[in-house]
């Protein structure tokens, strides 16, 4: 008798990962909440013209790297999220993407991609989606954050990442009364450092007044979401989430934010919105917190299997990309200052 | 290299048996990570991997101290929608530096320890596998405890019992070396419900050693659930003149088919199970059992007892 060589799997075993187009590098050229647009195109205007230098520097930058093929995509964040103060009606989508696109002419570039802020809390995959085609992302990068071991942690207490917080290295002891506290104990930032730079990062808060509140997010892991998004690393169960979605010609767009998809493609023929690098030109008091999302990216337990399909993919180009182990070297920042001259001609 | 786990194996607090979406549901204890189903020939629903951060002193048994720095694993498991598993286990590697690095470097690495000082690999095993609760050193008991305690308490259970059962406890430590050949030594705790198992394997089966142990609790408990429960109070009520008839026919229907060895898995599997089966014939010992379950049930039937 002979022997016969069967195998039997289930495909539900181990989950498929599915795989997003990567382009060469993803420039964030502004970043403005709903009420920046009560002016018009003021702050927009500034913050672009800001950019753009940057952006034909990277560009140029990158074209000598990848040559004529060289895959670069450019996105604005409208803050959608921060409840507004103000009293006015906030600009519907179609009146800021329009602004958004002329000032970026203006500017001398394109936006390729307009996302919003609150569809990095619930990522919305159509024009007027519901729960059927929305993924919690917020959720699902608090859900990966593994916090650092505090010195003398065996696993005997439940990891206290349920309380909000994240931070880079060991508390200092908390204390009652200050002024008897003879033994004070500085906090402490892991790492091979001499001295600590020591971070604890907010993730979200309760409204204490209700009775099951729900997670109100920070910007800082809204921010992390959003870079992670940009870095092609989230999936939800396997499958992309906040893919762009363009809208046909003559498809109006909804008339509220909460309607519009988390990422819409302004431009045909746009590069991917993922890439295998980030760029964020930002005002300066985004960076806190960017620098918060950098912590919490590095306090993430990836997917191995994406991990390995991105390192793949960016190996497998023409001009093959080696990239860094940690996803959050994949990232750099430029922040402007707050420098205006005023021409007089 | 040198690993460690512990598994506690306890039935579902739910009245009825789970569906697949239901179990699947109820695994999914990290929103957005993905969770694995099989369904035959047993239905086994598996939760992500749960990573937790742990730097402390290692217990060692005899002489030599270790402090160990990096990640634990946990999943839990849900089998036919019935029996919950929680399952916490780490590999141990020795340390490059002698101080603590950045958390991304222990966080590429999900699921290992590293060790400062250099403990002789026998005193971890036996420090590890004679630890007290609660532990003094690496607490595995809580992190395997947790995941059980975190699925039990879920919304959605009906938190109803089918069959007042003890959770058991499985801690293992196993050995791995590239040329070794693999051996298991299983030690019944003078503890009820608790093992000690000693594993010896090469590196690469530590998955499928910690699937061993698994398998091992979950069959251990089932037997141990069937004799000593289902059995041992049927006769009590018999002879007490009550009903035992619904525990009998829940081992009948729900017990009796998560029997399963995991030979169905890997030939090195076939090879380790079949020399467990071979030293404790725990599947003729579990026929016996489910035998005896049917004689009770016929006899039941026969004269059905007075007192409901």
């Amino acid at each position: 008798m002979t022997a016969v060589d069967v195998s039997y799997h289930e495909a539900t075993e181990t989950a498929q990962v599915e795989a997003v187009p990567f382009a060469h590098l993803s420039v964030e050229a502004g970043h403005l909440y709903l009420k920046d647009f009560a002016d018009g195109d003021r702050e927009i205007a500034r913050q672009l013209e800001q950019a753009a230098p940057w952006l034909e520097a990277a560009g140029k930058r990158m074209r000598r790297r990848f040559g004529r093929n060289t895959r670069i995509s450019t996105c604005f964040l409208v803050d959608d999220y921060t409840p507004s103060n103000s009293a006015l009606d906030p600009p519907k989508p179609s009146e800021v993407v329009e602004i958004v696109t002329t000032a970026a002419e203006q500017a001398g570039f394109k936006i390729d991609y307009l996302a919003r802020e609150d569809g990095c809390a619930v990522a919305c995959e159509r024009p007027y989606s519901g729960p059927r085609d929305q993924s919690r992302l917020a959720d699902v990068v608090a859900g990966l954050i593994v916090e650092e071991a505090a010195v003398g942690a065996n696993g005997s207490r439940p990891p206290t990442a349920q309380t909000g917080w994240l931070s880079n290295g060991q508390r200092s002891p908390a204390v009652a009364v200050a002024m008897d506290a003879p033994d004070w104990r500085p906090p402490e930032e892991f790492g091979e450092f001499r001295h600590s730079v020591f971070v604890d990062v907010e993730l979200w808060s309760l409204d204490k007044s209700q009775a099951d509140p729900e997670r109100l997010y920070s910007c800082s892991l809204l921010a992390a979401v959003w870079q992670l998004l940009r870095l092609g690393l989230l999936r939800d169960a396997g499958h992309a989430v906040a893919t762009p979605y363009r809208f046909e010609p003559g498809e109006g767009f909804p008339d509220l934010w909460a309607q519009l998809p988390t990422i819409t493609q302004l431009t045909p023929n746009a590069a991917p919105f993922a890439a295998y690098q980030t760029l964020s030109l930002l005002p300066p008091h985004f960076r806190a917190a960017e620098h918060a999302a950098e912590i919490i990216i590095d306090h993430l337990k990836f997917d191995e299997a994406v991990l390995k399909q991105t390192a793949e993919r960016a190996l497998g180009e023409t001009n093959p990309v080696t990239l860094p182990a940690n996803p959050a070297r994949r990232m750099s920042h430029f922040f402007f200052d707050d420098v205006h001259v005023t021409h007089d001609d | 290299m040198l690993a460690l786990g512990e598994v506690r194996t306890c039935l579902i607090q739910n009245q009825g048996a789970l569906s697949t979406p239901a179990s699947v549901a109820l695994m999914q204890l990290i929103p957005g990570s993905p969770v694995s189903k099989v369904e035959r020939p047993v239905r086994r629903v598996v939760s992500p991997e749960q990573v937790t951060g742990v730097d402390c002193r290692l217990h060692v048994s005899r002489e030599g101290r270790g402090r160990a720095i990096g990640t634990v694993l946990s999943h839990a498991v849900v089998t036919n929608g019935r029996v919950l598993q929680g399952s916490a286990h780490v590999a141990l590697l020795p340390a490059e530096s002698d101080k603590r690095r950045e958390w991304r470097h222990y966080l590429r690495r999900p699921g290992i320890i590293e060790v400062m000082g250099s403990p002789t690999p026998n005193n971890v095993l036996d420090g590890f596998l004679t630890d007290s609760t609660p532990a003094r050193g690496l607490d595995l008991a809580s992190i395997s405890d947790r995941m059980i305690e975190d699925v039990q308490g879920s919304s959605k259970l009906d938190h109803r019992t089918a069959l007042r059962a003890s959770t058991a406890v499985v801690r293992w430590a196993a050995t791995l070396a590239p040329d070794i050949v693999p051996s298991v030594g299983i030690v019944k705790s003078d503890v009820q419900n608790v093992h000690a198992i000693r594993l010896e394997g090469r590196p690469d089966d530590l998955p499928m050693l910690i699937r061993f142990c698994e398998e091992f609790a979950r069959h251990e408990w089932l037997l141990t659930t069937v004799m000593d429960v289902i059995v041992a109070r049927a006769e009590v009520d018999i002879g007490r003149d009550r009903d035992p008839l619904d525990s009998l026919l829940f081992a009948l229907d729900q017990l009796a088919p998560l029997w399963m060895p995991p030979t169905y898995l890997s030939e090195r599997m076939k090879g380790l199970w079949d020399g467990l089966e071979s030293r404790t014939h725990y599947t003729t010992l579990f026929r016996q059992q489910v035998t005896r379950v049917r004689d009770l049930r016929d006899q039941v039937k026969i004269r059905p007892p007075r007192r409901f």
